[in-house]
């Protein structure tokens, strides 16, 4: 359901407008808004010491956040044990001096990880190179350090050398997982030259040294690459236990820094909303009406008696203007889920949670209809619970969708498909949906029928006070449906046939006065929701569809000519067929409610509720109230 | 001769439906895809427009369903 809303307006002098914000913080209820223009008041924007201090909270705040970012990044947790925030010149200096630090730490990491990763593709020549430097070689040749670009042109390059100088050259070479190669060659320092010149012409560069070894003639940079790739590593680890520590000593207050300077940005700008004369201030906003009586003593208890909460009175406000807050009992609260993917319903109208939280796990339900798949998708409820406790309404949703499965299968006798009747002698408390596949059309359009009919008796009784002719004319329409369906079924002879003239005649009457109400539309309406009845034959459609899945997969067991084969395939067929089950009759239940059952009803284009309240990171990224 | 026409006749109802069902499909999946690209916020109207041809290939099979069982 939408709560109801009220809007109100404070009142108290200009010296108190920061202090008044700030309560209105602390309370976290009111939705400021730019109140009408009032004479004599003018919106109050602020002065240059309020800029320079904004300016001042946001470079603070930059540098905030940067540390913060910076020691995540350096593999840091931070720690935030609550309390009240530093204050904001101590807060700004330390946030300046950790962005820095951090800073520092974060490129000297950047430039070791560089190194390391450099040291580390010649890593595989190591061994190579330890033995030659035993063995003094590195004094008697000319040794040459190359990186190929692909390990394909390993071989051209091996050729293009014996060709020129036979045995005379060593080759070394070892591929890297990235597709490259490094390779150590050695060659006769008579034969340097040469080499020079094959490389030359082939392209082929030479492997980059670190920055430390750069300068260093290469017979004696070798030797010392292994032990600097393990300084590098330590080095590492010293700097990431630096991080660790800063963030251990300064976590916390940067954590309540970062609260407190969010906090100060979301009063100034509320400050913004205000209107001003020079003595002044009037701020405008909405909060749940539940909320008014206590945000009035809070304001008298916090800045004072000078302080005056009013409401505005109803005729002054347009609906349409108010924020939207959604509140459902728990049973139906999960459903908001569902619901949330369509924008807010517009204020004074119909939340359509409830409506969903009843028909949704129904038409789920009726679809499958499976006692074997409902056990599986509470079993699936329960690990969804256990294993995310973030994902507790996606888990309600899917229990109440189980509860419903398994209720229908017991109604269809159907568990795993004919399984249930194969094994334990289940038979159908209400129809079999294999043999009675006209009935389970007729079920799933009566299905249809009731629930477009709630639609428009809910359009009819939510417009009632706004708009009487239009809900005079919602409820007509459904009446003709009704009438439309019992001039059907006395058709077909399921009522008393005389019951079709008077049903007819009645609709002959309705037609022209719902388009008297609603307009020539209304035709075109009444044909469209006639249409979004037959929609629902897709619940039968899709059930028919489900148990014929599970049927098939029962029958593999015996289409094999091993028995353990064909139980390997029925279990795999019964899970595609589980797969399907959640996913179709999820998509197509929904799209039943977002296109028919919404279309008769629902008025988007609330705007949602957002209170000046203290910042939490939580908070941060959610709109939708 | 009807033993042929009837399955025939059902098939046709569900195969049409299918194929026009399909063709919608591509054109609004491909104009949707291209929108999302620009603004993701439009998913849920996404899966709406999409979701919307297959009431055709629903009616298809009810009326094949029907056909099966030579209603009325």
């Amino acid at each position: 359901m939408i709560i109801k809303m009220a809007r109100i307006r404070v009142l108290g002098p200009r010296a108190m407008l920061g202090a008044t914000v700030r309560a209105l913080q602390d309370r976290g209820v009111v939705h400021l808004i730019d109140g009408a223009p009032l004479e004599g008041l003018r919106r109050c924007d602020l002065d240059p010491i309020g800029r320079r201090r904004r300016r001042n909270v946001m470079r603070a705040l930059g540098d905030v956040e940067a540390a913060l970012d910076g020691l995540h990044q350096l593999g840091a947790s931070v720690a935030d044990h609550g309390g009240p925030p530093p204050p904001e010149a101590r807060a700004a200096r330390l946030a300046g001096r950790l962005a820095a630090e951090v800073g520092r730490l974060r490129s000297r990491e950047q430039a070791l990880r560089d190194e390391r990763d450099q040291l580390a593709a010649y890593e595989p020549l190591f061994a190579d190179l330890d033995e030659l430097v035993r063995a003094g070689a590195t004094r008697q040749v000319s040794i040459f350090l190359l990186r190929l670009r692909s390990a394909a042109a390993l071989d051209a390059l091996r050729a293009a050398l014996e060709r020129a100088l036979g045995d005379a050259v060593e080759l070394r070479a070892h591929a890297l997982a990235s597709g490259e190669a490094v390779l150590l060659l050695l060659v006769p320092a008579t034969r340097a030259q040469d080499i020079e010149r094959i490389l030359s012409e082939a392209r082929v560069e030479r492997a980059p040294l670190p920055p430390v070894l750069a300068n260093t003639p290469l017979a004696d940079a070798l030797p010392r690459m292994r032990p600097r790739l393990a300084e590098v590593v330590r080095e590492l680890h010293r700097l990431r236990d630096d991080a660790a520590a800063l963030a251990r000593v300064h976590g916390d207050d940067l954590s309540r820094a970062r609260r407190g300077f969010h906090d100060a940005l979301l009063a100034l700008d509320a400050e913004d909303h205000a209107a001003a004369s020079a003595r002044a201030f009037v701020l405008e906003g909405w909060l749940p009406v539940r909320d008014r009586d206590e945000l009035v003593r809070a304001c008298a208890t916090a800045v004072g008696p000078e302080i005056a909460v009013e409401e505005i009175a109803q005729d002054e406000w347009r609906g349409d203007d108010a924020p939207v807050v959604l509140a459902n009992p728990p049973l139906f609260a999960p459903f908001e889920v569902l619901s949330s993917l369509l924008p807010l319903p517009r204020y004074g109208t119909v939340d359509p949670t409830p409506f969903v939280a009843m028909f949704f796990p129904m038409l789920f339900g009726v679809v499958v209809g499976d006692v074997g798949y409902g056990v599986a998708i509470a079993v699936l409820a329960v690990v969804l619970r256990l294993a995310t406790p973030r994902a507790r309404d996606l888990a309600r949703i899917a229990g109440a969708i189980a509860i419903y499965t398994i209720l229908f299968g017991v109604l269809y006798g159907e568990l795993f498909g004919d399984l249930g009747t194969r094994w334990f002698g289940m038979s159908p408390l209400w129809f079999d949906r294999r043999e009675a596949v006209l009935g389970f059309l007729m079920l799933a359009i009566a299905l249809g029928l009731v629930h477009l009919v709630l639609g428009l008796g809910i359009a009819a009784a939510s417009r009632w006070r706004r708009d009487r002719r239009e809900a005079i004319g919602r409820g007509l329409t459904a009446i003709m449906m009704l009438l439309v369906a019992v001039a059907l079924l006395a058709l077909f002879q399921r009522v008393p046939a005389g019951l079709l003239t008077p049903a007819v005649i009645a609709l002959l009457v309705a037609l022209p006065i719902v388009v008297v109400l609603e307009g020539a539309t209304a035709l075109l309406d009444f044909m469209t929701i006639l249409g979004h009845v037959l929609s629902y034959a897709r619940v039968m459609a899709l059930g028919t569809a489900s148990v014929m899945l599970a049927i098939v997969a029962n029958r593999m067991h015996g289409a094999f000519g091993s028995a353990a084969i064909g139980i390997a395939f029925a279990l795999v067929f019964h899970l595609v067929n589980f797969a399907i089950t959640l996913f179709s009759p999820t998509l197509h239940v929904m799209r039943l409610h977002y296109v028919e059952f919404f279309g008769t009803f629902f008025e988007p284009g609330g705007g949602p509720y957002r209170p000046l309240r203290h910042w939490s990171p939580e908070a941060a990224g959610q709109p939708r109230s | 001769m009807e033993s042929l026409w009837v399955p025939l006749a059902a098939a046709i109802a569900i195969a049409v439906t299918a194929l026009a069902t399909g063709w919608a499909q591509s054109k609004i999946g491909a104009s949707i895809a291209a929108s999302l690209a620009e603004k993701p916020e439009l998913r849920t109207t996404a899966v709406l427009m999409i979701a919307i041809p297959e009431t055709m290939v629903v009616l298809g099979f009810v009326i094949a369903v029907l056909i099966l069982l030579r209603v009325g």
